[in-house]
């Protein structure tokens, strides 16, 4: 028996139907990994083992008996040769999917991989649900993966037409096609020599200049797409047509974020500039369209991949993405604001904050979805931000947020407001009532932190026109320190009338009055002071007498620098 | 390359597309020509190598090939090497070759005698008996021939040729109405692109397996529907032109798409400037000029990926710029074109050239097409892409017709040597007896002056089709 023979005897052999159990069987391992793959996350164990599973058997299967081909009609499904299915097919089982999508048959040959078995059938899984037709489909998605042992054939996708046309549509006809630029009305080239063969040879420079020609078009680099939309633009001279450009371009600057492209980003603002202020188009809805670009593009859908970009920020990136930032609309603060809840390092958090802040400048409302947005962190993290900007429009918005509803807020605000010497300390009194303790010790810290006439005087009229009640000693006794720390001999006749005047007996409820009285003449440390505190010693109340001695240490020789 | 595979494996293709050359160049050189000693050198080295260990059965099965008892695996870009094989076997009723181990050891000359024999069986009733018995006589006991199995229906070569073919010349017209459906729906509503890219798919991977008919294919002329002919010869001169320079599959649906569609902008210009006879005024040469742009807006109003439509676009925007970016439409932020802009430009000028208009009624002839275009290079064209299609598309390209130094008229037809096209394949053209021309025997010529004595054909000179009054596309179609 020659080889000739024993092929043909055992291909034969290898293509009479193996045992029924046994395709079916792997027919089911087909079926469960496809369906675990459904179910789910890529890579979670249930799926790798099930997708090895099948891998395994289809590989002992196919050295057996030989390749094997999945064949799908509307009513049956045979595989390797065996019939495994008839009656209709259940959707999002995956013949279901394949016969949907025109796949005739699919063969697994030998040496078949894993990796193209978990390919594969991802492939199938991804167009599991009828996709849309931007998303492409299956038969797309087989043939650009070309796989080395999955074979398949697709049904005639063009039956819808007459694939008899007749021939006569190739006869010449009575009419003319139009004219081409490059011949039409002259003739650019007469008279020509023959070619010579050797002239066709490329040299080894062409060699290589034709290797970078087809690396550039392989690995496809935006700017030329963007350039020639941008070149578009300065052509087009019609509102619609500009208005597609505008639009392609905006979801190109989504796009080339989401590939951390910034120059790609660059390339669209400043082209866009480019053709505003080249004053090619000089129609009247060119400036308000591409306005509303720039307004499209900041806005949060727009600019949504730069949570990832931020996320994944390196600080070499740092400066050409900061030039994006700074071309956008002052409403992408919204945005950028969120980004600074991100911890990066300084320098980069200061290019994100000057971003923000050089957008605020432009236009401050843009704060607004911030400063009334219930989600506290932005509000919160803003704040620094705005102490930096300064100016009216600072104290504007930090005057705002403390009075967010957010405690946190609040504070941070009053902290940044504390920070400068732009907002008055009247001003941030009037949070002394807060009902947050870390609040109004923020307040009351920045009232104390120098001596301050005005300061003074605000903390005076408080403590004299205010009400307490018990729950708010401790409150009562900061203002007295507060005082201490900012006032003069000035608060003394009020501090002795507090101290001294009272009706003791009657008023039990004003000792923390005496109490914070006797911390502020402390903190006043003046002669005027002291007197007081002597007096309030020498009182016929023994609380009194305790603690005016307990405050008149401060002014002991011994304790001449200390509270 | 994974070492688990055995010989065949690893090798299968290589050994087959060795033989196959070797094949091809003793058909048109001598023994001593440098290529057939490299094709000959090739084969042996994998030869010496696969026979090491046992007989080489080369067996073709069903439309598949069978190295030892292994099947080829499909390799897309060996498709064209294996589609040639298994139409050079079945034309030839061979079912298998086996080179027993002792081919190891054969003479060198032998073995171009042999694959000299293989390619001659041709000329006889039966091939194979006639190749039998010469290997009898020349006592060539190392390799052995067995006819096709009885029941090998589907490696029948000529079936498959048929239903390549049939498949190539279904989806040329299927390319001119879905570019002729996008192009009109789009003016309504969004379309898809699912059918386009199928199509480019398919254009792809017929151009792998045959790219000399989807050239020929390109003679096809449509004057009623001139733009969308246009575009689909566009998409298959630009395809094979990247293919032949090594663009990836992605790259070359992408291109066929961009030909598909680069005159989309044709749609919205004004008939009256498009069929005008006469030469074009100012006013409608600036309407005309906007095609490409208006071109863009359409394919950006295409229901398709952002992946592709990013890839589609530039191409039919370049494809009247020069190198140097003059031409238009003007560009100021552009610095260079793209190289499938480049691609598409030569394949728009040259299908352009080659057609009948309405103020040259009289079509320049491809071999005339490719020399005025050369005298262009550099300045309308990139130089180094024009120097590959013109080595693509040989000297006189597939569906020339010519006229034989015998005074016989001729069509191109092919070139058997994909990369090499120095020797073409010529369909004599004889008289019917009422001055029409019919087919007649297909011959392989030089295209060099025949040396006193030498009985090779070669070449005087390309001819307008309208001269003798035929049309190459009835013949690629077999419609004559």
């Amino acid at each position: 028996m020659n080889i000739r023979d024993k092929i043909i005897r055992e291909t034969k052999s290898r293509l009479t139907a193996p045992g029924s159990d046994e395709t079916r069987g792997l027919f089911a391992n087909l079926l469960l990994a496809g369906k675990n793959l459904s179910l789910y996350p890529k890579g979670h164990s249930i799926c790798v083992n099930s997708i090895e599973q099948f891998h395994a058997r289809l590989d002992a299967f196919i050295r057996r008996w030989g390749d094997v081909k999945i064949e799908v009609e509307r009513e049956r499904v045979i595989f390797g040769g065996d019939i495994v299915h008839t009656g209709s097919l259940e959707e999002g089982t995956l013949p279901f999917t394949l016969f949907r999508d025109g796949i005739r048959w699919l063969e697994f040959t030998s040496g078949v991989g894993l990796d193209e078995v978990r390919e594969l059938l991802s492939i199938l899984n991804r167009y599991a649900v009828l996709s849309a037709e931007p998303e492409g489909d299956i038969v797309t998605a087989l043939w650009e993966a070309q796989f080395a042992h999955v074979q398949y054939e697709a049904a005639n996708f063009f039956s819808g037409l007459d694939g008899d046309r007749p021939d006569g549509t190739i006869e010449s006809g009575a009419r003319h096609s139009a004219a081409e630029d490059e011949v039409h009305g002259k003739t650019p080239y007469q008279n020509e020599p023959a070619i010579d063969p050797a002239c066709l040879t490329l040299t080894p420079q062409e060699l290589a200049d034709l290797e970078e020609m087809i690396h550039c078009e392989e690995t496809a680099d935006a700017s030329s797409r963007l350039n020639m939309l941008l070149d578009s633009l300065l052509q087009y001279q019609d509102e619609d047509d500009f208005g597609v450009i505008l639009d392609v371009l905006s979801d190109e600057f989504t796009d080339s974020l989401v590939r951390h492209d910034f120059e790609a980003s660059l390339i669209i603002l400043d082209g866009l500039q480019y053709v505003l202020d080249s004053g090619r188009i000089r129609a009247p809805w060119a400036g308000r369209l591409t306005e509303s670009f720039y307004h499209k593009i900041s806005d949060a859908a727009h600019l949504k991949p730069l949570e990832d970009v931020w996320s994944n920020m390196h600080m070499s990136r740092a400066a050409v993405l900061g030039s994006v930032f700074q071309r956008l609309q002052p409403r992408a603060v919204s945005t950028l604001a969120r980004l600074l809840l991100i911890h990066k390092p300084e320098q980069l958090e200061q290019m994100l904050e000057d971003a923000v802040i050089s957008l605020v400048r432009q236009d401050a409302n843009c704060l607004d979805p911030i400063v009334n947005d219930t989600d506290e962190r932005a509000a919160a993290r803003l704040a620094p931000v705005l102490y930096k900007l300064g100016g009216e429009v600072s104290k504007k918005y930090l005057m705002k947020l403390a009075r967010h509803a957010s405690p946190s807020v609040r504070l941070a605000a009053v902290k940044s407001m504390a920070r400068g010497h732009e907002i008055e300390a009247a001003d941030i009194f009037r949070f002394i009532d807060d009902p947050d303790e870390a609040v109004r010790r923020a307040v009351l810290k920045h009232m104390g932190r120098s001596r301050d006439e005005v300061v003074e005087d605000v903390l005076l009229h408080y403590l004299q026109n205010s009400h307490f009640n018990s729950s708010q000693d401790e409150h009562v006794l900061s203002c007295f320190r507060a005082l201490g720390q900012c006032g003069s001999e000035r608060s003394v006749p009020f501090l002795r009338k507090t101290l001294l005047s009272r009706k003791w007996m009657a008023d039990l409820k004003k000792s923390a009055y005496r109490r914070g009285a006797l911390i502020a003449l402390a903190g006043l440390k003046t002669p005027e002071a002291r007197k007081v505190i002597e007096d309030a010693s020498r009182s016929m109340h023994p609380g009194l007498r305790r603690m005016a001695r307990e405050a008149g240490r401060i002014f002991s020789p011994e304790n001449k620098g200390g509270q | 390359m994974s070492d688990k595979q055995s010989i065949p494996e690893r090798f299968g293709h290589d050994f087959l597309r060795a033989l196959y050359h070797m094949i091809n160049t003793v058909r048109i050189y001598q023994d001593n020509n440098q290529l057939v000693r490299k094709s000959l050198r090739t084969f042996r080295t994998l030869l010496d190598l696969m026979a090491a260990e046992d007989d080489i059965s080369l067996f073709l099965w069903r439309g598949r090939f069978y190295i030892g008892e292994q099947k080829l695996p499909y390799v897309r870009d060996a498709a064209t090497v294996v589609n040639a094989m298994i139409d050079f076997f079945s034309k030839r009723g061979i079912g298998s070759i086996i080179f027993l181990q002792s081919s190891r050891t054969a003479l060198p000359e032998d073995v171009l005698a042999f694959s000299r024999l293989l390619d001659d069986s041709i000329k006889d009733g039966d091939p194979l008996s006639w190749l039998d018995q010469q290997l009898r006589e020349e006592k060539y006991s190392w390799v052995q021939l067995f006819r096709k199995h009885d029941d090998d229906e589907a490696s029948d070569g000529e079936s498959a040729d048929g239903k390549r073919y049939e498949k190539a010349r279904q989806t040329y017209f299927h390319a001119v109405e879905t570019v002729k459906e996008v192009a009109n729906k789009l003016s309504q509503s969004m379309v898809g692109v699912r059918k386009a890219r199928r199509l480019a798919q398919t254009i792809v991977d017929l151009i792998r397996e045959d790219t000399s008919l989807m050239i020929g294919l390109t003679t096809i002329k449509d004057f009623d529907d001139y733009t969308y002919t246009h575009s689909v010869n566009v998409a298959l001169l630009a395809t094979c032109l990247g293919r032949y320079i090594g663009l990836s599959d992605v790259s070359l649906e992408h291109l066929a798409v961009c030909g598909l569609f680069h005159d989309l902008g044709k749609v919205g210009v004004s008939k009256d400037i498009l069929l005008k006879e006469g030469a074009l005024t100012d006013g409608e040469w600036e309407q005309m000029k906007k095609h490409p742009l208006i071109g863009v807006r359409k394919i950006l109003m295409l229901n398709a990926p952002q992946s592709l439509r990013s890839r589609i676009i530039i191409a039919p925007f370049e494809h009247h710029l020069n190198p140097d970016m003059t031409g238009y439409p003007r560009t100021l932020f552009m610095v260079r074109l793209s190289l499938m802009g480049k691609i598409l430009r030569i394949a728009d000028v040259y299908e352009a050239l080659t057609a009948e208009r309405v103020y040259r009624p009289m079509p320049f002839t491809p071999d005339e097409t490719l020399r005025k275009m050369w005298l262009a290079a550099g300045t309308n064209f990139d130089t180094v892409l024009l120097k590959s299609f013109i080595k693509m598309m040989g000297i006189y390209p597939i569906g020339s017709v010519v006229e034989l130094g015998d005074g016989s008229i001729g069509l191109v037809m092919d070139y058997p040597n994909e990369f090499e096209r120095g020797m073409p394949l010529v369909l004599r053209l004889v008289d019917k007896g009422n001055g029409d021309l019919k087919r007649g025997e297909l011959v392989y010529i030089s295209d060099e002056i025949p040396a006193s004595g030498s009985d090779r054909l070669n070449i005087v000179r390309g001819i307008p089709p309208g001269e003798v009054h035929i049309n190459p596309a009835e013949f690629f179609l077999h419609v004559k």
